[in-house]
């Protein structure tokens, strides 16, 4: 691994596995404790629409993935408070619509798609130095954020009716978390890839939240394990010259279970 | 007379086009304790929901402390069913009766000296003052919802609104929660709404009894007679001439005639 790191791309992998980490760890608390998994893989998916617009239109993916899966965040968090009881169904419809848009664009776009795989499996090895600062950006953002409404983004995950009752507005904390998930999740796109993005999100905190006893340490443990799945998944991915992306995942999926099991002996 | 804290008139609700409870004639005077019994589905839960102004009713007005439902909730403790909460939800009892002090006006600040004065006082209300550092998933069914119970209390309301408080919890444990109820009501003046399964708890601690089964027959009595307790016990009657099958009449009676 140290011989790895003279690499400047080895480098930027490593600084942004640990920059993501610590947004991965934050919101993926509240997405796991908030039971809003489905929802964030369909921003995800949606956001491949954006990818696919970027290409036919001819400006940067990225900021097409940011613009799709904002308002795929916004819509659905909207679609959620409506109809609750068919608000799965719906959910699922915009996460294959968005991906449907996403490939007949490129289809239409043609020309040479070479980068094309990295936003579906990830290109964490591809990551430019600009992005560093974008992602540390996205950190701070998301902490102060975290910070300013902490009690009320705890009482949304806890119990949203207690929250409504108390004349919260339940509403915008809402939109303002899934709003911090669509951008979570296209950022933490280019490290693992669409497809796997959820995986990441969720693991480290779905484990950390089975033995932590606060929100707080919850985050704080995710954030650690997040970050300690993506240098390890790296280290494997340069040692057995494996795809980084899926390296990453299956270490955290392995982990996942094992804590599973471990916590079942407890 | 009393002052109104809760007022229906010709009330109408439900979901999507589907209505629930029909006709709502219903007003809680200050101090009263109303328990209102009623089957799975007879639309006990939507009734709180209206007064909570989570849902809009189709027709008719309802008054919470002479305001629409959206503003008098400020003025309502909830105590939700134990059975909807996430038990493995990371937090500690204080912090989840802290949550009783929340409100509009209090986004961007944390919680104040004040603030945390009165959540403990209200967990020393329901004798948990001693696990309020504890997480909410390491203490029994009956604490648990003896902390909802603080929580809604953390606010000083005027009224509380319990949906199901006994369910799933022993009959030692209700006991302690009905005491508690009753000293709320009678030292404190907090008036209470409670919507529950259990008849027999109602004819024992309450002050007026209703029956819903999408209508609401309500008997706005301060002592109960054993009259009214029959009525009440024949209201699922009605049930089944409405088709609606029924599991609580048929336990009630043979507990009745075992005792």
């Amino acid at each position: 691994m140290i011989e790895a790191l003279q690499f400047d791309f080895m480098r930027n992998a490593l600084l942004a596995g640990l920059l993501i980490s610590v947004a991965c760890g934050i919101v993926g608390t509240f997405v796991v404790t908030k039971r809003i998994v489905f929802l964030s893989g369909s921003i995800a998916h949606a956001a491949y629409g954006g990818i696919g617009l970027g290409y036919f239109l001819g400006f940067n993916p990225l900021l097409g993935a940011f613009a799709f899966s904002l308002a795929a965040a916004v819509g659905m968090s909207a679609i959620q408070r409506r109809a609750r009881e068919r608000s799965d169904t719906l959910i699922g419809a915009l996460w294959a619509i968005g991906m449907a848009v996403g490939i007949i664009l490129i289809d239409l776009s043609g020309g040479y798609k070479a980068d094309l795989m990295s936003y579906l499996f990830g290109s964490i090895l591809m990551i430019p130095q600009e992005d560093l600062w974008l992602l540390l950006a996205l950190d701070l953002g998301i902490m102060l954020l975290v910070r300013l409404f902490y009690k009320e983004l705890v009482a949304l995950s806890f119990d949203e009716t207690f929250s409504t009752v108390q004349n919260i507005p339940v509403g915008k904390i809402h939109t303002l978390l899934v709003t911090m998930t669509a951008l979570t999740v296209v950022m933490m796109m280019r490290m693992v890839g669409l497809i796997m993005v959820i995986a990441l999100l969720t693991m480290p905190a779905a484990i950390s939240g089975q033995f932590a006893k606060s929100l707080k340490k919850m985050m704080v443990l995710a954030s650690i394990l997040g970050a300690l799945f993506i240098l390890s998944g790296l280290w494997l991915s340069y040692w057995l010259n494996l795809t980084s992306g899926a390296c990453i995942i299956l270490v955290a999926g392995v982990s996942y279970l094992a804590s599973l099991a471990i916590k079942n002996l407890i | 007379m009393k002052q109104k804290v809760i007022s229906l008139k010709g009330v109408w609700a439900g979901y999507g086009n589907n209505n629930v409870i029909e006709d709502i004639n219903f007003s809680v005077k200050k101090g009263d304790f109303v328990g209102i019994i009623g089957p799975n589905g007879g639309g006990k839960s939507t009734l709180l929901k209206v007064i909570l102004g989570l849902i809009t009713p189709y027709k008719g007005e309802v008054k919470v402390m002479g305001l629409p439902p959206e503003e008098g909730r400020e003025f309502v403790g909830w105590v939700p069913q134990e059975s909807d909460m996430d038990r493995d939800f990371p937090i500690k009892v204080l912090d989840v009766v802290l949550m009783g002090r929340m409100g509009r006006k209090k986004l961007l600040r944390s919680y104040s000296k004040e603030d945390k004065n009165k959540a403990l006082g209200a967990l020393e209300m329901v004798g948990l003052q001693n696990i309020a550092q504890k997480p909410i998933g390491e203490i029994s069914l009956g604490q648990r919802q003896r902390v909802y119970i603080a929580r809604a209390l953390a606010k000083d309301p005027e009224i509380l609104l319990l949906d199901e408080p006994l369910a799933s919890v022993d009959p030692n444990t209700s006991e302690v929660i009905y005491g508690l109820l009753k000293d709320l009501n009678e030292s404190r003046a907090i008036t209470i709404v409670m919507v529950t399964h259990d008849v027999g708890a109602v004819s024992s601690y309450v002050k007026s009894v209703g029956c819903l089964n999408r209508k609401l027959y309500y008997y706005d009595e301060k002592t109960l007679t054993q009259g009214m307790i029959d009525a009440a016990y024949h209201c699922p009657v009605d049930l089944i001439a409405h088709g609606v099958p029924h599991r609580v009449l048929p336990k009630i009676n043979q507990e009745e005639t075992k005792r």
